[in-house]
């Protein structure tokens, strides 16, 4: 918080330590939510270039510095993947987003997170994020729905859908691998 | 070729370890980092917004405050001698006199000055 209140006054030396700091888990994130490591790694950039412009906005009394930035972080890999729309339908953006990790690569590959990361490459970006902040962050319906600018109800649903297509996929996946 | 054969642990925890996977590299990271120290050394963050909204709130006062006085100005009011609130209805204009008077109306209407008759007036 403090290295935040340093950045707004203009402190690039502490903007740097609070970028070192966040850096390697939100890349993470964006990764899980796009599929796609070059994507991920270009809204990790846009959020943090907005965090820098705009770190004076941020309003302890409104709320905290880590939803404040999750919803910065959510908003620039969201927009990400609907840069990406226009050039291609999402379902073909969704089995090309993440080359690395196709059905075949993911088959062979000893570590169950590439699986998963596989399957997930067909979801939805949001049942993604939703997914991601549940099980990853260990986040309330009420702090994902921040997150994503949505509702409980909608994130629950999110939540129900994305698990089940995820499942549905995991065994698709898993028919191949034998 | 499809198979059900997820257990519900088996399941949780294979979404749980994918959502736990560090799946960043180094070299990404570095990137990150070196992109954004050169724009923060090349640009500066916005001003503090909080002065900013003070001077809104400042100006959107000083608006109000200024509509409300006209309002008042506008608006008949109470004599403060009689004490009786001012009214203004047509009715009563034309009662006082006030109003205009139709054969003039009328002549000013009909008549309109030929060129010459304005320059002699």
């Amino acid at each position: 918080m403090e290295l935040l209140f340093l950045a707004r006054d203009g402190d690039s030396a502490a903007f740097g330590e609070l970028v070192r700091r966040l850096a390697r888990p939100a890349l993470a994130v964006a990764i899980r939510v796009l599929g796609d490591h070059a994507l991920a790694e270009d809204a990790v950039q846009d959020a943090f270039a907005r965090l820098w412009r705009e770190a004076g906005r941020f309003d302890a009394e409104r709320g905290s510095f880590p939803g404040w930035w999750r919803r910065m972080l959510m908003n620039c890999a969201l927009d990400a993947r609907r840069r990406l729309k226009p050039v291609q339908p999402l379902e073909l953006a969704a089995e090309v987003a993440d080359p690395a990790a196709g059905p075949e690569d993911a088959a062979h590959s000893n570590g169950i997170a590439a699986l998963v990361q596989a399957a997930a490459a067909s979801l939805p970006h949001r049942q993604r994020a939703a997914l991601t902040l549940f099980h990853g962050d260990g986040l309330s319906m009420a702090e994902i729905a921040d997150a994503l600018g949505s509702t409980e109800k909608a994130v629950e649903g999110l939540l129900l859908r994305g698990r089940a297509a995820l499942r549905d996929k995991l065994e698709e996946l898993r028919g191949v691998e034998r | 070729m499809m198979r059900k054969d997820y257990s519900e642990s088996e399941f949780e925890a294979a979404v749980e370890a994918w959502a736990k996977t560090d799946f960043g590299d180094d070299a990404a990271i570095g990137r990150i980092i070196a992109r954004t120290e050169k724009l923060a050394e090349t640009a500066m963050p916005e001003t503090r917004t909080h002065a900013r909204h003070g001077w809104r709130k400042l100006v959107f006062g000083v608006g109000i405050a200024a509509s409300v006085a006209v309002a008042m100005l506008v608006m008949p009011g109470t004599d403060p001698k009689t004490g009786m609130k001012q009214e203004v209805s047509f009715i009563e204009a034309e009662e006082n006199g006030t109003d205009s008077d139709e054969t003039v109306d009328s002549f000013a209407l009909l008549y309109t000055p030929t060129m010459e008759e304005e320059l002699y007036i």
